[in-house]
């Protein structure tokens, strides 16, 4: 394989990181930083264009209506409005992504759903133009309600999808793994309860946005997103692909996706509007943080446990609508335990619910683990670290049967326990032993309850992913990494560099992620960020050693007599003459003789005295990228700890103590991967203890959809949080290691529960936990 | 191009939100009170005088002649030691007038200007204030500072800030360096519960907030 070094083995995850360099050095300079602190990191929002027109949107102000008469024409009228694109234009296909759309079709409309779209001068033009706009709508019935919505009574709400059932299935097919009977049969005792959750809101930070510019055949686009790919797909219909200009400029933070449908369409839309107008156009959405819900929003899960008296877990059944609990979303409960028998089915329906948004993803999957770990535990009045222990595992098996059957066959370090060491970490840092006691028993001498609150579960992104990347050296000895940038505040552009400066031996200074189209082939982050270090980090090794190679044949080979610009430019001897490359080698961008470093160039020098650019590219498939191994499992875990108080008067939570560990496998940036950590800690407990949108149960309408009304954690909200890293080298990724981003937010997002219950001995299992909700769990409300 | 009719529209959802007198009939009811601004439609006149100077490395985004009204009045701006003269109307943004007709793109908006997040903050005065929240028409003659000016003056501050992390999407991160650097202004040495109290009002969804605390104690000597 190409960039293999001499002995070492074909799997990534098995290459030693170069030592003493820049990967996994505390203090490197992000290299967005000074961008961003300074205010000039530019963002789709700060994108302009001269003669650039701007657009909004006519939403519907009804949850569900149908449209009786929508006129115009007062708008089409005023003085600036340059267009006004309607829903039902003929002229206009309106775009759709699974089957969910942001601009209606139908007179139908939804909460959240577009119907006109205008397009003027200026913002202060377009926003007198809306007010123009006369708008009749018959009020239809609002569900707000999954379940409601699913019985057989129930309105139908999409008659043009389906006339006789709102039912919808959630994600391709039930998840089965082994015999769920059997499992129950096996089992001491067997428990059942439900969880809800709440509606929660990315509540974002740059409001959805768009630009296009056509010029001539050509299309240049501006999108507020992180997936190059999908955008890219979704304007097959405009203009061939090799034709447009896709830029995903820094992002102001998605976590993710946010609402694919909405970002996307947000940029389709400015794409319509400059087609029409022959004008660039941005279209400004400025309502959306609130339009839509994350992917658990509004969800109920219904568990059926069977385990035996000793805490392992024989049968997991769960029934659950609208959250995403499938395999497709990565089932934590399958990947990351040795539960043997798992039955999980998943719905959903058609009713008043807008478009559904992702952000810090992952949260649906990860409470089912927890909801167990806490149930189970509390049946049998056990620690429920103790109960994540003892069915640690992977994909059914224990961790006996892994070390076997995939540490060992693919050299992974039987010796390390993941599960163990995060827990331990945890644990000790949090006091654990010394803090934790039974559900209900701990009332300080303040008079309020005491809770210890916990989740576990497998990393999710420990996987390889196919990506590519292109690297130049520049006449003056600096590098460009080319590669798409999906840029979600991660710091991979940091991470990025700072792997390519080990492998080549460039300064890090000297090197500068260089934000490319992937169209040209270099798709790095194709996964739009979830998994994008980890996923993309290989193309980036294998690239930097082809680079290093490169410039190690150069410098030993004289450079012929050549045409330049029609000047003939004379041949010139080898910078190394009678070395050969393996003699060489280069650190700090300096190329050096090995037996005698004081022969030695820099790479400017190099690179000056060239009259081309060093170039090479480099795109892998994961499945050749990982040696031919056809599965990657699960055997990277966190765990997250939190103490609380509770008031019993007034039922409010105090957040004192917040623990998260991470197995990073191999930690490239431990600065960014902190920043994940206390990062998601923070919006993971604001999710978990007081975000939701509350709707009018008669019209259907959000009441608190604005930064006032929608509760989001601020600097003061969590006394304390400690982030700890953990390397066991049990990913698949180079070096071992693997991603944390998201998972800090999914994961505490559903820990509150578990610290409640703790704290007061009964079970609170609807997120957000809300002060009224406990009030009721105590019977004073 | 500024949006006059922006903060009309706010205010009218407001209203309808709370169903009561909105806050721009509020402060334009005080504003007549006082005598600082009169509203009414009046003959249009056009241009804007924008800027006197035009400071290197700022883009203008001021692309087209504005029509104004009678009611339109000229104030003067230092920004960033810089002198501007600008028409505006009464309603007019401060946010508005800053970003898209000086160019000062630094200062954000998260809270689709609600007052709510911070992203707007800039110096005026030596005191932190809302961008979106302030009209344009009341501050002639006010001497404003936003994070490109901090990034000039106070360039230890931002080193800090690069170094420990504090921004991840780094949206919001202007509207906290603008805070911190007027929190150090007025105390050079802040405790870590003055940090907290200064920037309580910041959002960043991102949750970047306890690496404030350790960039401001870095730059203070108090770490
Ligand atoms: S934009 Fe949010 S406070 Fe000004
Ligand atoms: S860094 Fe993203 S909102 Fe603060």
């Amino acid at each position: 394989m190409y960039g293999l070094k001499e002995g070492e083995p074909l799997y990534p995850w098995l290459w030693p990181a170069p030592e003493g360099g820049m990967i996994g050095k505390r203090r490197v300079p992000r290299v967005d930083g000074y961008e961003k602190a300074s205010g000039s990191a530019v963002y789709t929002r700060d994108i302009y264009r001269p003669g650039m027109l701007y657009a909004k949107f006519l939403r519907s102000p009804h949850a569900h209506a149908k449209i009786k008469r929508l006129d115009t024409s007062k708008a089409e009228a005023l003085q600036g409005v340059r267009a006004v694109l309607r829903y039902d234009d003929p002229g206009i296909q309106w775009p759709k992504l699974s089957g969910q759309a942001l601009v209606s079709d139908t007179n139908h409309w939804y909460e959240g759903m577009v119907g006109a779209v205008v397009v003027g001068e200026s913002e202060a033009i377009v926003d007198r133009a809306l007010r123009l706009i006369e708008l009749e709508m018959e009020e239809l019935p609002v569900i707000l309600d999954v379940e409601e919505a699913l019985k057989p009574d129930a309105p139908i709400m999409r008659p043009d999808v389906d006339p006789k059932s709102n039912h919808r299935p959630r994600f391709g097919p039930y998840f089965k793994y082994g015999d769920i009977e059997k499992g129950f049969a096996e089992a001491d005792k067997v428990i059942e309860w439900k969880a809800i959750t709440e509606h929660d809101v990315w509540a974002g930070v740059e409001a959805h946005v768009g630009v296009a510019e056509c010029r001539g055949d050509y299309l240049d686009v501006w999108h507020h997103g992180q997936n190059w790919l999908t955008m890219m797909t979704g304007l097959r219909p405009y203009s061939p692909l090799n034709k447009i200009h896709l830029y995903l400029p820094y992002n102001g933070a998605f976590f993710g996706g946010s609402s694919l449908i909405a970002s996307h369409h947000t940029a389709e839309v400015a794409v319509i509007a400059a087609r029409r107008t022959g004008c660039p156009v941005k279209v400004l959405d400025d309502e959306s943080h609130f339009v839509g819900g994350d992917e658990d929003a509004r969800s109920r899960y219904y568990f059926k446990v069977g385990f035996k008296l000793d805490g392992r877990i024989t049968a997991v059944q769960l029934r659950c609508y609208e959250a995403w609990v499938t395999e497709t979303t990565t089932n934590k409960i399958y990947k990351g335990t040795s539960i043997p028998n798992i039955y999980i089915t998943c719905d959903s329906a058609a009713y008043t619910k807008p478009f559904d948004q992702c952000f810090k993803h992952g949260c649906s999957t990860v409470r089912v683990t927890t909801q167990v770990w806490e149930h189970v535990a509390g049946e049998l009045g056990m620690d429920p670290s103790k109960i994540a222990q003892i069915n640690d595992g992977v994909e059914g098996h224990d961790m006996a049967y892994v070390n076997e059957h995939v540490k060992k066959p693919q050299g992974f370090d039987t010796a390390r326990d993941s599960c163990k060491e995060v827990n331990e970490l945890g644990k000790k840092i949090m006091e654990w032993d010394k803090k934790w006691h039974l559900p209900g028993t701990k009332i300080l001498p303040n008079g309020k309850y005491h809770g210890m609150g916990y989740v576990s579960t497998v990393e999710w992104a420990h996987t390889v992913g196919t990506g590519g990347m292109g690297i130049r050296v520049n006449a003056d000895g600096s590098v460009d990494l080319l590669a798409t940038q999906c840029d979600g505040g991660w710091a991979g552009q940091t991470a990025y560099s700072q792997i390519a400066a080990d492998e080549m031996g460039v300064s890090f200074e000297d090197i500068r992620l260089r934000p490319f189209e992937g169209r040209d082939g270099f798709v790095t982050e194709p996964g739009g960020g979830s998994q994008g270090l980890s996923g993309s980090s290989l193309t980036t090794v294998r690239a930097s050693r082809k680079m290093k190679q490169l410039i190690l044949e150069k410098v030993t080979q004289p450079t012929p007599l050549r045409r330049t610009l029609g000047n003939l430019m004379p041949s010139r001897p080898a910078f190394f003459p009678n070395k050969k490359p393996e003699e060489l080698d280069m650190k700090d961008s300096v190329i050096f003789e090995k037996a005698h470093p004081e022969n030695k160039k820099t790479l400017a020098q190099i690179a000056g005295a060239l009259t081309y650019y060093l170039f090479v590219w480099d795109y892998t498939m994961a499945h050749t990228g990982r040696g031919g191994v056809e599965h990657e499992y699960g055997m990277v875990r966190q765990a997250h700890f939190v103490e609380i108080e509770v008031d019993p008067d007034t039922g409010g939570i105090e957040i004192l103590k917040q623990v998260s560990v991470n197995d990073g496998g191999k930690v490239i940036n431990p600065d960014a991967f902190n920043g994940q950590q206390y990062g998601g800690a923070y919006m993971g407990l604001s999710r978990s203890t007081k975000e939701t949108l509350y709707f009018d149960p008669k019209t259907g309408l959000a009441l608190n959809d604005n930064l006032i009304g929608y509760p989001v954690n601020v600097m003061n909200d969590v006394a304390s949080i400690d982030c700890a890293i953990v390397e066991t080298g049990l990913g698949y990724a180079p070096y071992g290691s693997c991603g944390v981003g998201e998972d800090g937010g999914a994961c505490n997002h559903t820990i509150m529960p578990t610290a409640v219950y703790n704290a007061i001995g009964k079970y609170v299992d609807s997120e957000p936990v809300t002060p009224d909700k406990i009030l009721k769990a105590l019977g004073k409300a | 191009m500024p949006r006059e009719e922006k903060k009309k529209s706010a205010e009218e959802n407001e209203k309808d939100r709370s169903g009561g007198i909105s806050r721009r009939e509020f402060t334009i009811a005080s504003m007549a009170i006082f005598g600082a601004a009169s509203v009414g439609e009046g003959k249009a006149i056009t241009q804007v005088a924008n800027k006197k100077l035009a400071q290197p490395g700022i883009a203008s985004q001021a692309t087209a002649k504005l029509p104004l009204t009678s009611s339109a009045r000229k104030i003067s701006l230092t920004v960033n030691k810089w002198k501007y003269e600008v028409y505006v109307e009464p309603e007019w943004i401060l946010r508005d007038v800053l970003r898209d007709q000086l160019g000062f793109l630094s200062i954000k908006d998260m809270c689709n200007g609600y007052g709510a997040c911070g992203s707007c903050t800039v110096i005026m005065d030596g005191r932190p204030v809302l961008s979106c929240m302030t009209f344009a028409a009341e501050c002639d003659s006010a001497t404003i500072e936003t994070a490109e000016g901090v990034a000039v003056d106070m360039q230890d501050l931002i080193e800090a800030y690069v170094m420990n992390h504090c921004m991840q999407c780094g949206y919001c991160t202007p509207g906290f360096v603008v805070t911190a650097k007027a929190l150090l202004d007025r105390i050079p040495k802040p405790t870590e519960g003055e940090i907290r109290d200064a920037l309580g009002g910041n959002i960043c969804r991102c949750g970047t907030y306890t690496q404030h605390i350790l960039a401001i104690k870095e730059v203070t000597g108090n770490a």
